[in-house]
């Protein structure tokens, strides 16, 4: 009871935040903290790949109804191998090897999604990807101190 | 065992087809079904954003203000040179002339832009007017309130427009000086675009601070819409053409109104 509690609480959390979380920017690129990617994590580590998958696919197919028009169907794409591959670090059973995944996978969907967006060096999509996942997994930590017990239960 | 399997292969079933459906979905962009589910989506989601749209509005007041001073001021000062002149020139010579030259020909359809303030890098927008209204169906120019390129329709419905704005990095529009330094506009990032295919022989035509508006070779964009400015121009041993830095005149952060040019 207290962990379903818990997790209404953090999905209800990532939801407000997605849609009402100020915008934090940098000379006009998005840096704040990706709540989608979180949502997804948690979802995927929870309930295992194919809801990641599903729940990726269709945020992703929100995202390019409302933001793409001649990349239309990249960030679905980018959502369900997010997913996918969230969904199969689950098995992994070594907490510290779980998070180092974690947090490649969100570095590569930020570096992609900066890719899709921006036509400038590596460098910069290096750059700017790094710190969005760095301020993602700082508030997926965060989150985690908060509701401890309901993540040691998908932790394991 | 097997059970363990068939879990296992309807995850990997799942994932193929959410795969399949999103390149399906790349290559049905053009399809007018889609294109109305994206602005359904888009205009229903502009309810949900409502309450950060009106925050993000009241953040910006403040700089808009400020920016409203200045031309203010700026426009007080022309005022009084204008006025200067005005005692001086005789207004009726060539009246008819003077007047063809200051108004454009083109006729504008007036739009209020539904926000969602999804992202701050969406690479379109929605219009509150559509084929009632006037629009035509065949890709239009849409400009701002001080005459820059926005973007241009992409898809027109009954009540609604989509506009492809010019921060999209496969956004790719023709432009030209005032002193015929031709070229193509395309977005980098931020409010920076790049312009290729200029040569380093029109180095010397070209300054800081010159702009760049649309040619006349479009069939989309009339001539001399202004589309941005030149931030820096280098010329590299290495290459044949000159790496021109623009800036995006439009200020896509804070419209709210833009014109449909018919």
């Amino acid at each position: 009871m207290f962990l379903l509690l818990s997790r209404s609480i953090i999905i209800l959390i990532l939801c407000l935040a997605i849609l009402y979380f100020p915008y934090l920017g940098y000379y006009g690129i998005d840096l704040g903290p990706s709540f989608i990617l979180i949502l997804i994590t948690i979802i995927g580590l929870k309930s295992g790949k194919r809801s990641a998958t599903l729940l990726g696919f269709f945020i992703g197919l929100i995202q390019d109804f409302m933001i793409q028009y001649l990349s239309l169907g990249f960030f679905s794409l980018l959502g369900t191998c997010f997913g996918y591959s969230i969904g199969n670090i689950r098995i992994i059973r070594d907490i510290r090897m779980k998070y180092i995944l974690i947090f490649i996978v969100f570095f590569i969907y930020s570096y992609l999604y900066f890719m899709i967006t921006y036509s400038e060096s590596y460098f910069f999509y290096f750059k700017f990807a790094l710190i969005k996942t760095g301020l993602t997994i700082f508030v997926f930590f965060l989150l985690r101190n908060f509701f401890i017990n309901f993540f040691k239960t998908i932790e394991k | 065992m097997k059970k363990k399997k068939n879990i296992i292969n309807k995850d990997f079933f799942v994932f193929i087809v959410c795969c399949i459906l999103s390149i399906v979905l790349f290559f049905s962009k053009d399809i007018s079904g889609i294109k109305k589910i994206k602005i359904h989506t888009s205009n229903f989601f502009s309810i949900i954003f409502s309450p950060k749209k009106t925050a993000i509005k009241l953040s910006n007041l403040d700089s808009v203000n400020d920016s409203l001073m200045n031309e203010l001021k700026d426009a007080k000062e022309e005022n009084i040179k204008l006025n200067q002149k005005i005692n001086n020139i005789d207004l009726y010579n060539n009246y008819n002339k003077k007047l063809d030259k200051l108004i454009s020909s083109h006729e504008f359809i007036p739009a209020k832009i539904l926000n969602h303030s999804f992202s701050k890098s969406a690479n379109i927008l929605n219009l509150n007017v559509g084929l009632r209204d006037g629009v035509s169906k065949s890709y239009r120019a849409v400009v701002d309130f001080e005459g820059n390129l926005v973007g241009k329709t992409s898809f027109v419905s009954n009540d609604f427009t989509e506009v492809h704005r010019i921060n999209d990095k496969l956004f790719h529009v023709l432009v030209n000086t005032k002193n015929n330094v031709f070229g193509q506009f395309s977005y980098v990032s931020r409010n920076r675009g790049i312009i290729e295919s200029v040569t380093k022989y029109y180095e010397k035509f070209l300054n800081k601070g010159d702009i760049f508006y649309t040619s006349s070779s479009s069939t989309i964009y009339p001539e001399n819409i202004k589309v941005a400015k030149i931030v820096s121009i280098e010329s590299k041993p290495t290459k044949v053409h000159l790496d021109i830095t623009v800036e995006i005149l439009t200020k896509l952060d804070i419209l709210e109104n833009v014109f449909i040019i018919k």
